[in-house]
């Protein structure tokens, strides 16, 4: 039987839920069940999150900000009994989102989040989270975000890295990213998974310094690119490495021969790339 | 009163000395130094590492009108100003326009339309004007000043003390300078004034420039020259003050204003049309101070491209043009007629391809160079020793920083007795000469991007310099030392103030005297060109004042007149990271601030 948890809103799921959440053993066909959550209201704490990721206060929603609206639900999804892998130390590697429309900031939304995979990786397993919000019976945008888990055995083989396409930069800045910033994306997000958060709780994931959030480092960079980006869009994103906090990188972006929108945040390596074409 | 001025083309040198600077990345594991390009610029400023475009005979034709520009006679209905356009003009006023030394000296607060009519009844009753005040300014710029202090000024506390006493006189003159504002040597005083007399004229260029030709600004300067123009009009200054947002702490640091620009819409045709002022503010931007003479003074680590003299000159007409400019912005600030401008300013011209100036520049060289030595051996031990001896490592570094090379070389400056004879405040003169030595600078800096050949960084620069002035000032007042002006004017009691030395070249300065500028971790040294614009200039919005591009935890990080495209770049065509800049938010950039 295919769970489906229903909500007025999404709900809050406690920190200790997350950390206690177990793994257990994926079912014989190897895959995760669907196990899926709706809600049929979203709320907003947009301020607050336009000033921690850059965005200009404005009427309609930032590209990234329908995900936080649907945060509740992933994790209803992922603390799910049923979900069989556990959450600690999981890392954010990839994210497509297709924006249908602008949404206007006033209108009411309800969103449906579900999981699926796994497949296999080079150091452990990824799976997919998928979110669509609403706007009566309108999808308006549709998410998938791709998680790795160490949980899961990894096959070892080092996947051949997409070539990257020359652009001729029409953006280049440097971004300071403060030694709290985990925390204030923390306290918006309601994302406090401790490799976020303190120098401590990030060493036992490997850290010797917090990272910043994925979904802080992609909306930091949609509010760079503003008016660039157009209302109905695809974004493919995909997060090479971290970035500690605190730290300095730098961001640059321009168009593909193709017209597409390309964008990367460096340290001295690659940390997070993305493309943006018109749907 | 003012005349026409051309720009004049500076032929290039043969084929094979025209040489770029083409700065590469010191590659991973190289070794930095000042020649090569920065590993990634992290900057608020408007400005960057740019590169001068090269103009056309027909961009430079209209070029030529920023150096006799007109005041406005009136305003008249317009559109109102876009944040990004207010942007871009502090960007080419009070972001950039000072020169080679600088101090956090300067600040901008611009009022909407309605503060602009009650700050016009106030002008009106001010004192003093050297032109009409306006009615129906769309904005208006209240430009604040405050003494020259920077780690230089620190250092010359410490100069010129008798041994013993300066345990006394040190803290004396301290206390003097932090309470009474005292400045150690009248030329730091006259520091002040100079920068004031660049930026009044810069002003007048940014708001045609970032407007596209539609507005003008009509620069009020001389009813806020100096102690006696302050104390005639000090009460309706006061109220100027409060309607800027000047607080009792910034005046009791000695902020006081030092001009206003009143800027609206203009109905005479502009002399340059939209994609010319767009050029020419991208060039503007990217001017810089030229030490180097290949050649002449090039460290010997330098590459070989500053190591060879070029077969290029400063032509004579284009020396009579920078004449020419100065002579026109004298007369603009001070409203004396060109002849007397032509006496009151003292220029000497130090012509170092002959023997006479060769002597001469020995001469200045030698004497700078004891003033270093002496002040050096003064300074009292009890504040050298435990800096580790800090302060008199500084002084010694003035050696270098003063070091003269070009091809012209002038020297200049007033007469205190002569100018005041003429009618005029000897601080609004000492503002005017700042306007009118930076002005004829700019001639030689624009025609220095006049048909830059192939391969070539710029084809003319200068250095406006008062280090050399400063030095020779330490001198005059505790060694007994003659005014650099002395032998070209024993008659007139002269006052030098700057110096300025003119080279015809194709290589720009190494990347390193830029970097000093703009990385915020070789900055506090001498020098700080680059504020950010929320550092310095904000608007005035129903009765609060707003840092500029400063909103909602972000600061500005965009390059003014970005679209030019003109970044340094490495020969294979890679930029510095974040050089470019990104631009500011569209829906705040769009914005009409005083219609929101």
């Amino acid at each position: 039987m295919v769970p489906v948890m229903e909500f007025d809103t999404p709900p809050a799921t406690s920190m200790f839920a997350i950390a206690t959440k177990r793994g257990g053993a994926l079912p014989a066909d190897g895959q995760i069940p669907h196990i899926e959550a709706r809600a049929s209201r979203l709320e907003r704490p947009l301020a607050a999150y336009a000033r921690v990721c850059g965005f200009p206060a404005t009427t309609r929603l930032p590209l990234t900000f329908p995900d936080l609206l649907a945060r509740g639900l992933h994790l209803a999804v992922l603390t799910h009994p049923a979900f069989p892998l556990r959450l600690m130390g999981i890392l954010h590697t990839g994210q497509r989102i297709e924006s249908l429309r602008a949404i206007d900031a006033q209108e009411p939304l309800s969103a449906r989040a579900w999981v699926s995979g796994p497949r296999p990786a080079r150091r452990g397993g990824e799976f997919d989270l998928h979110s669509e919000v609403f706007a009566g019976a309108e999808c308006v945008w549709r998410a998938t975000t791709t998680i790795l888990s160490r949980a899961l055995a990894g096959d070892g083989q080092k996947r051949p890295a997409a070539q990257p396409t020359p652009f001729s930069p029409s953006r280049s800045t440097v971004w300071s990213l403060p030694a709290d910033l985990g925390r204030r994306y923390a306290e918006v997000s309601g994302d406090h998974n401790p490799v976020h958060l303190w120098p401590l709780t990030a060493r036992p994931f490997g850290f010797k310094r917090p990272i910043a959030h994925g979904w802080w480092a992609l909306a930091r960079a949609l509010a760079e690119l503003d008016a660039d980006v157009p209302e109905a869009c695809v974004l493919t994103a995909r997060f090479h490495a971290p970035l500690p906090l605190p730290g300095r990188v730098s961001f640059t972006s321009g168009r593909e021969a193709n017209g597409a929108l390309r964008f990367e945040v460096r340290r001295k390596e690659l940390c997070l790339a993305g493309v943006i074409s018109p749907a | 009163m003012q005349k026409p001025v051309e720009l004049v083309a500076i032929a290039p040198p043969p084929p094979h000395q025209r040489v770029a600077r083409a700065a590469r990345f010191a590659g991973e594991g190289g070794r930095r130094d000042r020649y090569s390009l920065p590993d990634e610029l992290h900057s608020a400023s408007p400005i960057g590492y740019r590169t001068r475009p090269s103009l056309s005979v027909s961009e430079a034709a209209a070029a030529s009108a920023l150096l006799s520009l007109a005041p406005p006679d009136r305003f008249v209905a317009g559109p109102p100003p876009t944040e990004s356009e207010l942007f871009e003009e502090a960007s080419l006023g009070v972001l950039s326009s000072r020169q080679s030394t600088n101090y956090l000296g300067h600040r901008q607060a611009t009022l909407g339309p309605d503060d602009s009519a009650a700050l016009a009844e106030l002008l009106e009753q001010l004192p003093g004007h050297e032109r009409p005040v306006l009615r129906g300014a769309a904005y208006t710029h209240v430009a604040f000043t405050r003494p020259y202090r920077t780690a230089f000024t620190f250092l010359l506390t410490f100069v010129g003390h008798a041994p013993f006493a300066s345990l006394f006189t040190v803290p004396l003159r301290a206390w003097n300078k932090r309470f009474h504002l005292a400045d150690d040597i009248p030329s730091v005083g006259y520091l002040q004034h100079l920068h004031v007399g660049i930026w009044a004229d810069a002003a007048e260029r940014a708001a045609l420039l970032a407007s596209a030709g539609t507005r003008r600004a009509n620069v009020l300067m001389r009813a806020f020259s100096g102690p006696s123009a302050q104390a005639a009009g000090a009460s309706v200054i006061e109220r100027i003050e409060a309607l800027a947002g000047l607080s009792a702490t910034d005046r009791a640091a000695g902020w006081r204003v030092a001009f206003v620009a009143q800027v609206g819409a203009s109905d005479s045709p502009s002399p340059i049309d939209a994609p010319t002022c767009r050029k020419l503010g991208a060039t503007l931007v990217a001017l810089r101070s030229e030490r180097i003479q290949p050649g002449v003074n090039a460290e010997e680590k330098a590459p070989a491209q500053y190591q060879s003299r070029q077969d290029m000159d400063v032509p004579d007409p284009l020396t009579e043009m920078a004449g020419r400019a100065a002579y026109n912005a004298f007369c603009h600030w001070t409203g004396v007629d060109r002849e007397l401008a032509k006496g009151l300013l003292l220029l000497e011209r130090i012509d170092v391809l002959t023997d006479g100036g060769k002597e001469r520049l020995r001469g200045v060289r030698k004497d700078l160079e004891d003033i270093t030595d002496r002040l050096v051996a003064a300074i009292p031990l009890w504040a050298d020793l435990p800096t580790l001896r800090a302060l008199s490592k500084n002084a010694m570094r003035g050696k270098k920083a003063f070091a003269l090379a070009g091809q012209r070389i002038y020297v200049g400056g007033l007469a205190r007795e002569e100018v005041e004879a003429a009618g005029l405040d000897f601080t609004h003169a000492v503002r005017a000469f700042g306007a009118a030595a930076s002005r004829s600078a700019l001639v030689c800096e624009l025609s220095g991007c006049l048909e830059i050949a192939e391969g070539c960084d710029l084809m003319a620069g200068i250095c406006l310099m008062a280090g050399p002035v400063n030095q020779n000032d330490i001198g005059k007042q505790f060694y007994g030392y003659a005014d650099l002006l002395q032998g070209a004017f024993p008659e007139r009691n002269p006052t030098s103030l700057l110096v300025w030395t003119l080279k015809a070249k194709t290589v720009a300065d190494p990347i390193g005297n830029e970097e000093q500028l703009l990385n915020d971790r070789r900055k506090g040294a001498l020098v700080d060109l680059r504020p950010a614009p929320h550092e310095v200039a904000w608007l005035r919005v129903e009765g609060k004042s707003q840092p500029l591009r400063r909103r909602d935890g972000r600061v500005n990080a965009e390059r003014a007149f970005a679209d030019q495209d003109n970044f340094v770049r490495d020969d294979e065509g890679r930029e510095i990271p974040g050089n470019r800049g990104s631009a500011w938010p569209l829906a705040w950039s769009k914005e009409h601030p005083w219609s929101r």
